[in-house]
């Protein structure tokens, strides 16, 4: 099953780092990426349907609105298909690994930076595997 | 008739020979070691006096050569000081006696009446009220000290008008008004006028409850005569005042201790603020960072894509040091040592 995925970080060069080993793992050959959560709902909302699957890599703190805000959008939007989260966050903070567990949609947290084995792991998160090895 | 074991030290002031003697006799009858010494007039009598004051007891013949009457008894008793003083007289006089009573001698014996046993009854009466007195006046003078000398301001307030009615000098050198002029304010004349109608609702439940509530305290805020305000702790215990139903109210001035208390909260708030920023601000560009320097060791980077990361790494080392340079201003912010 082909699925889409969507980075989103309000820093270029993380973006840039994080789309390099997605490539490089093999995860995604084609990861969009987006500077803002708003972009990426706006995305989302105009493309999705029932057939599709959405792999999210978020950002939690980006200024105006937040990995937080965008998750509680998220879940409140009528969205079609299948949508699965991954925070990458710069935050050490146990509370922000806590509070992300009460989202349905975040199957994955990692603490920056990210690396190319974390990037391997994520290929091996069940629901990802299952996409990359239908 | 046992006679008393005790030894009591007398003076009697009399001029009559005889009547001392009579005296005396009486005396030795129920005393066992009576220690006599005697006066023939005020004079003699002031003499003694003024040497010794270990008297326990002074018999008074109102009769005497130099002083009699009303006049002779205020004398004595301004150089007996604490000791009790009894009157002999010869004359039945009922309004002259209560008289002399209320002036403050200890009893009034009619000599034609006496006995030994009326004799020794009132000077062991005599002595033994002396004492209660005493214990009395020592512990309302230790009361009084305790409310003037406490370093505490205290008052004592009128419950009906809220007139003030006694005041310590910790009070006066606290809150710059004298004695006097706090004895013409009420209450809430201590009382920032923005703070009065709250206080009045409070102070109004105080009044109606009287006796019932005896104790009461809170956190107000009072004026001092310069226009300063701080924030007192009181305490107010109920006490009838001359008569009146009244408080003592005392105020513990805590401005310091609140201030010091906003400054470590304020502070705490800082320290927040400096934890959530590790978190989140500084670890981002030291993130990066540290995923520039992993994608460094790829080998497939050419010499442009190299220079480009190094700009990107020194980019961001500069970020987090003015990140850093941020949180030393902002711990620098607030130093408690210095409040006053």
């Amino acid at each position: 099953m082909k699925f889409e995925l969507l980075i989103i970080d309000d820093e270029e060069i993380v973006l840039m780092l994080i789309k390099r080993l997605v490539l490089k793992v093999k995860l995604h050959d084609n990861p969009s990426t987006f500077s803002n959560g708003v972009e990426a709902i706006n995305y989302l909302h105009a493309s999705s349907k029932p057939e599709k699957a959405f792999l999210i890599f978020l950002d939690i703190n980006m200024p105006a609105f937040d990995g937080w805000e965008f998750l509680e959008m998220l879940s409140s939007m009528p969205l079609e298909g299948s949508i699965n989260v991954v925070i990458i966050t710069s935050s050490v903070n146990q509370s922000d690994k806590n509070k992300s567990k009460n989202y349905k949609e975040v199957i994955g947290y990692i603490e920056k930076p990210v690396t190319e084995a974390m990037m391997k792991e994520v290929s091996q998160i069940e629901k990802i595997a299952s996409y990359l090895n239908p | 008739m046992i006679k008393d074991q005790q030894t009591y030290t007398i003076l009697i002031i009399e001029d009559n020979p005889g009547d001392r003697l009579l005296v005396e006799t009486y005396l030795e009858e129920s005393v066992l070691v009576p220690r006599i010494t005697g006066a023939n007039s005020y004079k003699e009598a002031k003499i003694i006096l003024s040497e010794s004051q270990t008297f326990d007891i002074v018999l008074l013949d109102l009769s005497l050569p130099d002083m009699g009457g009303e006049e002779l008894i205020k004398a004595v008793m301004d150089i007996a000081g604490n000791i009790p003083i009894i009157v002999l007289t010869g004359y039945s006089d009922v309004e002259f006696s209560r008289k002399s009573v209320k002036l403050g001698v200890a009893d009034y014996l009619l000599k034609d009446e006496l006995t030994s046993s009326v004799l020794y009854k009132s000077i062991i009466y005599s002595i033994e009220r002396r004492k209660v007195f005493n214990q009395l006046e020592e512990s309302e003078k230790r009361y009084r000290n305790l409310f003037q000398l406490s370093p505490i301001p205290n008052w004592v307030y009128d419950l009906k008008t809220w007139q003030f009615l006694d005041v310590n000098m910790a009070a006066v050198t606290a809150y710059g008004y004298t004695q006097e002029e706090f004895l013409q304010m009420r209450m809430l004349d201590i009382i920032p006028e923005e703070d009065q109608v709250r206080l009045k609702k409070t102070m109004e439940m105080v009044q109606n409850q009287e006796g019932e509530l005896p104790k009461f305290s809170g956190e107000y805020r009072h004026i001092k005569k310069n226009g300063d305000v701080i924030f007192v702790e009181t305490s107010s215990n109920f006490l009838l005042f001359d008569g009146k139903p009244a408080r003592m109210l005392l105020a513990n001035d805590v401005t310091f201790k609140k201030k010091y208390i906003e400054a470590i909260e304020l502070q705490n708030a800082k320290l927040k603020d400096i934890a959530w920023i590790q978190s989140h601000v500084v670890r981002a560009p030291l993130a990066r960072l540290m995923g520039l320097v992993n994608l460094i060791d790829d080998d497939d980077l050419d010499q442009d894509e190299l220079k480009t990361y190094n700009k990107l790494i020194m980019d961001s080392a500069e970020e987090l040091d003015k990140i850093v340079r941020d949180i030393t201003h902002k711990t620098e912010q607030i130093n408690i040592t210095e409040i006053k």
